[in-house]
């Protein structure tokens, strides 16, 4: 009793171990390459075609709507200052109600598109996703590319 | 010796602790797989974010991490399999934990991914203060004795 009460924890040899991790890693590859069959964006990643996401519209689609949305600026307040599309309102996540009241002033039921600085920003989706929720309106995008694209020509 | 048998057989109820935190990192991980198999065009999007590996790398690694997690969750619940699975995960956190590192050393505003998007977002800096705790809790049940046979 003694003796097993002192053994490790799963008293595994190197080998054996090494097999345990090398059949978990294999057996991953079959799900993994049904769920690569069954998704066209994966099968699209791997020919090299940047993925769209879900709410994402680029410079050139807001270009031609019929109406003008509302541009909502995630970015920290120093970037916001220091410039920004013309009239787009404030909305950082860190300071999210006094953002809020502004862009519900601001806001006439037109699109919303919000931007952060660029292509792998997170933020202007996390807001444009709480914004759904929080005014239960559908049409809000994130601008792809974010201020770095709106700067390009 | 018939006085010392119950004191010996009776367990201290946090003697259950390595296997509550075992099956803890067991569900967190297939919480976690779950999520991203359920939406793997949103792990694309986020592992792109890190700027860290191609796009066609990055699709193999959507398609891919989602049933590792899940596989090592079920690994590290059944006992034989418990210690290969902790490994495989403690693998998978530290690469986890450098992606995050660089893409905050980088200022990259990016979403972890760590849950998909239907379990909520941490920023980089939470998301990297718990995969420290996760592998700490990882490391101390490899490094630790137990009782059982093999």
């Amino acid at each position: 009793m003694a003796r097993l009460r002192g053994g490790p924890l799963m008293p595994t040899r190197p080998a054996r171990l090494l097999v345990q991790v090398t059949c978990l890693l294999l057996a991953a590859a079959a799900p993994a390459g049904l769920s690569f069959a069954l998704r066209p964006e994966l099968q699209a990643a791997w020919r090299g075609e940047r993925p769209v996401e879900e709410g994402a519209v680029t410079k050139a689609e807001v270009a031609v709507w019929s109406e003008a949305p509302l541009w909502v600026d995630a970015r920290p307040a120093a970037d916001f200052h220091a410039g920004t599309i013309l009239d787009a309102v404030h909305l950082y996540e860190g300071s999210w109600d006094e953002g809020f009241a502004n862009l519900l002033a601001a806001w006439q039921g037109q699109p919303i598109v919000v931007f952060c600085s660029d292509q792998g920003c997170g933020s202007s989706k996390q807001v444009a996703r709480r914004l759904r929720d929080d005014l239960g309106f559908a049409d809000i995008y994130f601008l792809s590319g974010g201020w770095e694209t709106w700067n390009q020509p | 010796m018939g006085n010392l048998e119950p004191a010996m057989t009776r367990q201290s109820p946090l003697a259950a602790w390595p296997l509550l935190l075992r099956y803890g990192l067991a569900g967190l991980f297939l919480y976690a797989g779950v999520l991203k198999a359920m939406d793997p065009g949103a792990l694309l999007a986020d592992i792109g974010n890190y700027r860290l590996v191609p796009l066609p790398m990055a699709a193999v690694a959507a398609a891919y991490l989602p049933w590792l997690e899940i596989l090592a969750a079920v690994a590290i619940a059944v006992p034989r399999w418990s210690r290969s699975g902790l490994l495989v995960v403690l693998a998978m956190l530290a690469v986890f934990t450098i992606a995050l590192a660089s893409a905050l050393f980088r200022g990259l505003d990016i979403s972890c991914g760590c849950f998909g998007r239907i379990g909520g977002e941490a920023s980089a800096l939470a998301a990297l203060l718990r995969n420290g705790i996760l592998i700490s809790a990882t490391c101390l049940l490899l490094a630790r004795k137990s009782p059982r046979p093999e």
